[in-house]
């Protein structure tokens, strides 16, 4: 399997973190709080498509609310493979900066 | 997210522009994130900024948003292609009728508008088109047009006496269809197109002209205008101007020299009047005035504001003014774009076309492209009941009606665009064989055509949209539940529904079949009354009569070359005359004794052997006769119908009376000596006309004709060409058969009469193919009955005859309905043939027959199958 980039790999961590309240507008707060990532309201929905297509998340509606204006929630989870992708790229990490000798200039 | 207030509510052009950019794909979550978000921001920054924000996100998300619905509207359209696709792979029979059928009717349709366009454009080329006219003189009783051709005078006394009229312009044709020597250094060739023109003519018409001064071309004598084509055939340069060419134009011998002083473009195929050569109106020798009917074409420009009517309507006054009173033709003014679709019925410089066929092919263009989209309609509206199962589980996944709606309409458009491209192949593949029919040179030009194009486009469409509407609206009404719960369900629950679309189905098959009936009962009228064109008895031998133009080198030593010509066992007679039948035309006035009017009537100058030679017989009196001096003067003979006219209780009664000719100015008295049979000299739409034959001198004579006996023709002919080369070295023998020249006056009517019927078959066979695609479905929607049926002992015969019976009532019922239209129809086209058929019953029965047996061999062909398949087969069926 290929290796996730950088992004995907925040975008999974964070609905990883959010658990049960994965959706849009919290998916995009915590990237801009913790990574810095400004996505537009609509356009998280892209990358998050790609991951579903990718396999590595789902999604499922959730319950309207009245300040969405009567609108559902797409709520996204993690699944088996996405979390095998980040454990590999964990470990991939782990790997590559594993007994790093003194930097030299 | 702290308190959340219900009644904040994010801008609504904003939010609606938002549902818009995510409609095609569920937008709920988006939307309601960007409620939530804005919802959030007005709390805590106030709503003046929240609204900025929420428009900014917009512009900010709308590529991506784009990306998405552009991305999921492909993947629909992927799904709804592929399903059309395979729709289509799987009744490939179907499609192939559908698509075939709509294809052949839009071919049809577009070549016939081709035709009907190319007749519509002729002679509106000139700038002047609309305020040019013809001048036509009428001879008859009722005041009708009846002449192409007119008097020298009429046209320039016009000018100068009518304000109104600025130019009068004649044209004179030489001869009457006979060819004119023209020779450049040692060629020589026989040209067809040599035409004396008055000067003004490139002020009048619009020939562009390449070389030379249109001003003054064609002032000064002997001058000549040719066109390119004769310029590239005689001369080396394009630019022969200031060269000559040797011109006899009398066929006298005279060869006289032109200056070339103008070349002009070739003339287009749609004109009226074709020409090659033009020369100076004041070059001809003799006489260049007078009011009698010559072989002069006249044309007036008009002044814009001028009321041709009006003009017209004084004519007749004026006229006497110059031709005394009573005249005894009418002027009459036609404009010039009608000159091709209502050609006069003598003396047109070109074979005309007609209006009535105009009029006749639109109808059957417009039947055609009904009959091909009354089966593209039945069988789509057929066929998509089957499709019920994929409607309801398009539901059930979450289809929207709006989106069926589109998946139906659109897979209907796409057939029938499918159907147009295949017509637009055909068309170019059928052209040809048109061009060939009709002798015209008809091609699509797409890019000058594109109403054409357009028109097409717009109907495939228009088809689709109305054959796609059906299935559309109703199979996307159905419960899923219902459309789901197996086809016997979806089936009855159609079942009432359908019943009103079955409904329809057969009023529109039996049209159809209506029309087809009604084309078959049409060609076979036509047929009928075409072949009695072409073995009528012209009142003379016309297969046997062999007929040359005559030139002076014959005039002067006739004596001698008569007696070398009927040395010849199989040569029995020759005789002289000015006209000869099929080329006739000219008339003349005449007084009769016990008249009170004088009469124009169409002059027929002839030697003492012309009865003899076309075999004409006397029906009283006699002959004109060597033996009495007085006949090669003073003697006339009138025909059988001139006879009935004048109103004689018997042809004896005719015998001695006095009669007068005026002609050139001069008068010729002398008295009838005899009544002939009537025989033919114009086509078969005119009729007989009333005609005087007198003896004249030979100066006057044209044709020279000999009646050969059908024995080993080619040496007859042998012995004519050697003959004619001894007394004649200066002018080729250029003979024709005169029966081939009567087929030519009829040549429109035959290749029109063709091409209808080529077309009624191509309407018939549509007809055919719907009818098969309905014979099949039945069959198919009825297989577990007749399996039943079969077990339960039917025969196969009378399952066939099950299944035959209902449209055995359909053709029958459209025969009903055809019968009356057709007897309508062809009794309108009959009646302008002076000389016709009956119609008769059998042709409406053998009319009917053929339909029955088309369809019911077509029907047959289905239902036999079906009635001969294996019960098991059938009742496993579905």
């Amino acid at each position: 399997m290929d290796i996730i980039t950088r992004t995907e790999e925040l975008i999974l961590l964070t609905v990883w973190r959010l658990r049960d309240n994965a959706y849009g507008i919290t998916i995009r707060k915590h990237l801009k709080d913790a990574a810095g990532l400004d996505y537009s309201i609509g356009g998280i929905y892209v990358p998050l498509d790609r991951l579903v297509r990718k396999g590595l998340l789902t999604s499922y509606q959730g319950n309207p609310t009245p300040q969405r204006g009567g609108m559902s929630k797409r709520f996204y989870k993690l699944t088996p493979d996405g979390i095998d992708a980040l454990e590999r790229i964990r470990t991939l990490n782990t790997i590559m900066w594993d007994n790093l000798p003194e930097p030299s200039f | 997210m702290g308190k959340l207030s219900r009644n904040i509510h994010s801008p609504k052009i904003a939010r609606w522009l938002l549902e818009r950019i995510v409609a095609m794909q569920d937008y709920s979550p988006i939307v309601g994130d960007f409620e939530e978000a804005y919802c959030y921001m007005a709390e805590s920054e106030g709503r003046y900024r929240a609204t900025a924000w929420y428009w900014g996100q917009i512009f900010r998300s709308l590529p991506g948003l784009i990306y998405q619905s552009i991305f999921w509207s492909i993947m629909m359209f992927k799904n709804y292609l592929k399903i059309a696709v395979r729709n289509l792979l799987r009744n490939k029979g179907y499609s192939a009728i559908n698509i075939f059928g709509l294809a052949i009717g839009m071919a049809c349709c577009t070549l016939i508008f081709l035709y009907i366009q190319d007749e519509l454009s002729y002679d509106r080329f000139h700038e002047k088109t609309a305020q040019i006219y013809r001048l036509t003189p009428g001879t008859n009783k009722d005041n009708q047009p009846t002449n192409a051709n007119g008097s020298f005078s009429a046209a320039p006394t016009m000018a100068k006496d009518f304000p109104e009229v600025l130019h009068a312009v004649r044209f004179r044709k030489m001869g009457w269809g006979e060819k004119r020597v023209i020779a450049h250094e040692d060629q020589r060739f026989y040209e067809e197109g040599f035409f004396f023109a008055d000067s003004n003519v490139f002020e009048v018409f619009t020939y562009p002209m390449i070389y030379g001064d249109p001003r003054t071309a064609l002032k000064q004598p002997f001058s000549l205008v040719i066109t390119e084509a004769v310029a590239a055939k005689y001369f080396d340069t394009p630019n022969p101007l200031g060269k000559s060419l040797k011109i006899d134009p009398y066929n006298d011998g005279d060869f006289q020299e032109y200056q070339i002083t103008g070349v002009i473009k070739n003339l287009p195929a749609n004109a009226h009047l074709q020409f090659d050569f033009l020369a100076a109106f004041d070059s001809q020798k003799g006489r260049k005035t007078g009011w009698g009917l010559d072989a002069v074409y006249s044309y007036v420009l008009l002044h814009p504001d001028a009321d041709a009517q009006a003009l017209e309507a004084r004519l007749y006054e004026w006229q006497e003014t110059y031709m005394g009173e009573d005249p005894w033709f009418t002027l009459h003014l036609q404009p010039l774009a009608d000159a091709r679709l209502y050609p006069m019925p003598r003396g047109e410089p070109t074979p005309g076309g007609s209006i009535e066929y105009i009029y006749i092919f639109s109808a059957i263009a417009v039947f055609i492209l009904l009959i091909a989209c009354i089966n593209f309609m039945n069988l789509s509206t057929a066929r998509s009941s089957r499709r019920a199962r994929e409607v309801g589980i398009r539901k059930v996944m979450g289809a929207f009606r709006r989106q069926l709606i589109k998946q139906f309409l659109g897979e209907a458009i796409l057939l029938s665009l499918a159907g147009v491209l295949l017509a637009f192949l055909l068309v170019e593949l059928l052209l040809p064989y048109l061009n060939d029919i009709l002798d015209k040179r008809l091609a699509i030009e797409y890019w000058e055509n594109l109403e054409l194009v357009a028109g097409m486009l717009g109907l495939g469409l228009m088809t689709g949209i109305l054959a796609g509407s059906y299935p559309a609206l109703f199979l996307s009404s159905f419960q899923p539940i219902n459309a789901l719960r197996g086809s016997a369900a979806s089936k009855e629950r159609g079942g009432e529904s359908f019943l009103s679309a079955a409904g329809l189905r057969k009023v529109l098959v039996v049209c159809q079949f209506a029309i087809s009936v009604m084309l078959i009962i049409c060609t076979t009228v036509v047929y009928n009354q075409m072949s009695l064109v072409r073995s009528k008895n012209l009142g003379f031998d016309r297969e046997l009569i062999v007929v040359a133009p005559v030139n002076n080198e014959i005039r002067q030593n006739y004596g001698a070359f008569k007696q070398e010509i009927l040395n010849h066992p199989d040569i029995s007679y020759l005789s002289m005359t000015e006209q000869v039948p099929a080329k006739a035309g000219n008339g003349a006035g005449y007084r009769v004794e016990g008249q009170e009017h004088g009469m124009g009537l169409t002059r027929f100058f002839v030697d003492h052997d012309f009865a003899e030679t076309y075999g004409v017989e006397m029906l009283a009196g006699r002959d004109f006769d060597e033996a009495f001096a007085t006949d090669s003067a003073q003697a006339f003979i009138i025909n059988e119908t001139l006879w009935q006219r004048l109103g004689w209780a018997s042809p004896e009664e005719a015998i001695g009376k006095g009669i007068s000719m005026s002609h050139s100015g001069n008068t010729y008295e002398g008295n009838i000596i005899g009544v002939m049979k009537d025989f033919h000299l114009f086509s078969f739409r005119d009729g007989l006309s009333e005609v005087v034959l007198n003896i004249m001198p030979m100066a006057k004579m044209n044709f020279i004709s000999f009646r050969i006996q059908p024995r080993e023709i080619s040496q007859s002919i042998a012995h004519l060409q050697s003959n004619w080369q001894h007394f004649s070295p200066s002018y080729p023998f250029d003979y024709y058969f005169l029966d081939e020249d009567f087929a030519r006056l009829h040549q429109a009517d035959e290749r029109l009469g063709k091409t209808f019927r080529y077309f009624a078959f191509l309407a018939i066979f549509v007809a055919c193919l719907g009818l098969l695609g309905l014979a099949a479905f039945t069959a198919e929607q009825r297989t577990r009955e007749i399996g039943i049926r079969k077990v339960l002992g039917a025969s196969v015969g009378s399952i066939v005859l099950l299944l035959s019976k209902e449209f055995t009532r359909w053709v029958i019922l459209s025969n009903l309905i055809a019968w009356p239209l057709a007897y309508l129809a062809m009794s309108q086209w009959l009646k302008d043939f002076a000389f016709r058929i009956e119609l008769g019953v059998d042709v409406f029965l053998i009319s009917a027959a053929i339909a029955f047996i088309v369809a019911l061999a077509t029907v047959s062909l289905q239902t036999i199958k079906a009635a001969l398949s294996n019960p098991i087969d059938s009742l496993r069926y579905e």
